[in-house]
């Protein structure tokens, strides 16, 4: 079979391409990456509720067999358990002014009231957004879904947030986990 | 200049590796660029242009491999195409969307098909098919930069928008220069290296504008599309652009991934307007659980 003439500039270019230039440059620019791991129990998930009583709370959702709303501590959070799912919410109405945020800055105000509240932390995840302005009788406003996934590339378990972002902050969260 | 010299099937299998190297690239940019916060995120960019220059790489390998053979040029073109839609439509049937390693692994082998046959063409010498060749080049890029430059006057259109008008000036004056080239032969050099610089430019702009659309979607086939479709959508479209919804294709991701929740996702590509998607799942369950 005849043999074909490759000039040994091109592959020591080749080489250096792919074997330096590419990894040393995914190091370097590795920094536009959402920051997140969730984790769902350890620390306050709420705001108005402690440490103690949230983890408390949690625990005691994840254990009760019935899907009975269990109500903690004095910021009037609800947490129950539907479907096998965490889910909290608050009592909050949403107010009349639709917000104005972009929806990825709606998604950069959730992560960091998430990560303040001690929801996610750590790795990367994927986020996804959507955005939905709606009224009714009483009160308009713009709801932001946000679908935050806590799934590292290599791990098999993926953990996710659905988050809803009103004109009044972080309105509630539910967690699913495997 | 020094060489190596190595046989055909060695070299036939290193382009194999390439496009499958290519591929692996692509599913990380995807999933990369689908955690960025960037219109256009450079991580998936620089992944996006390195699986896009291993193709490059691979096609020139198969082109020196079949440099003699019309009938091997052929045959190659002919199985390498055919393998490449029956990979992407086995993806699209697997998958639905198109995500898959298929489904990527399906479209590199349609564009090494594609590309690998107009070189082989261009390489002929045939004056007339060279002529063609470059005509047609020139009449796309001339059609995608006057809707490129149309698109940029949308007040929906982000100001990072105008990587879509780089590639097809690139592609404009790539049929320039080759034409050139081609008949005035004194300065072949000079404008051979003026070609391939374009080529490079064409390659990373054309990167960043499918690395954005990464961000849109998890479909590698819309994404790998998304560019020219946003422009295109600049001669039919007023001021409002529909994206997505226009194209015909939106994104979803699969109801695994979100519990019960089948979530569907529309996300703007290069635009400044919120999209309104239709979320019933979310929605009646956001309300009857809020307590």
């Amino acid at each position: 079979m005849k043999k074909i003439e490759i000039p040994r500039l091109y592959v020591y270019i080749f080489l250096a391409l792919f074997l330096v230039v590419l990894p040393v440059s995914l190091v370097v620019f590795n920094n536009d990456r959402a920051q997140i791991v969730l984790v769902y129990s350890g620390s306050d998930v709420s705001p108005n509720e402690t440490h103690t009583e949230v983890k408390a709370a949690i625990a005691q959702v994840i254990a009760s067999d019935d899907s009975e709303p269990i109500k903690i501590g004095s910021g009037g959070c609800v947490y129950n358990r539907i479907n096998g799912e965490i889910a909290y919410t608050t009592d909050k109405h949403m107010s009349i002014t639709p917000l104005s945020v972009s929806k990825r800055g709606a998604t950069k105000l959730v992560l960091n009231e998430l990560r303040a509240c001690g929801v996610v932390r750590g790795n990367y995840c994927f986020a996804y957004v959507s955005c939905e302005n709606f009224s009714s009788e009483s009160h308009a406003a713009t709801q932001y879904t946000i679908s935050i996934f806590g799934c590292d590339f290599f791990d098999e378990g993926v953990r996710s947030v659905l988050a809803v972002y009103t004109n009044d902050g972080l309105d509630s969260f539910v967690l699913f986990y495997n | 200049m020094k060489t190596f010299k190595v046989s055909k099937m060695f070299a036939a299998i290193i382009a194999g590796f390439l496009v499958l190297f290519a591929t692996v690239l692509m599913i990380f940019a995807s999933n990369f660029a689908m955690s960025s916060y960037y219109d256009i995120p450079i991580n998936p960019l620089i992944m996006a242009l390195f699986s896009f220059f291993a193709i490059a790489v691979a096609v020139w390998l198969v082109l020196k491999i079949f440099a003699y053979s019309k009938k091997g040029s052929a045959l190659f073109f002919a199985a390498c195409l055919l393998t490449g839609i029956a990979s992407e439509s086995y993806g699209i049937y697997s998958d639905k969307i198109s995500t898959g390693v298929f489904g990527i692994f399906g479209a590199l082998l349609i564009i090494t098909a594609l590309v690998f046959g107009v070189f082989s063409l261009y390489r002929s010498k045939n004056k007339v098919m060279c002529a063609v060749i470059e005509a047609v080049f020139g009449a796309v890029g001339l059609f995608l930069t006057v809707g490129a430059f149309i698109l940029l006057t949308k007040e929906s259109i982000t100001k990072s928008a105008w990587i879509l008008l780089v590639f097809p000036i690139c592609i404009l004056l790539i049929a320039l220069t080759s034409a050139a080239k081609r008949l005035l032969s004194k300065l072949g050099r000079a404008l051979k290296a003026v070609t391939l610089l374009l080529a490079v430019v064409a390659l990373i702009s054309y990167s960043a504008a499918f690395s954005s659309a990464l961000t849109c979607t998890y479909n590698y086939v819309t994404a790998l599309k998304l560019p020219t479709a946003l422009i295109t959508s600049a001669y039919t479209d007023g001021d409002i652009l529909f994206h997505f919804d226009f194209i015909g294709e939106r994104a979803y991701i699969s109801a695994d991934e979100v519990g019960d929740h089948t979530s569907k996702l529309t996300h703007s590509y290069f635009s400044n307007k919120i999209n309104f998607s239709e979320y019933p799942a979310e929605k009646e369950y956001y309300f009857q659980n809020r307590g």
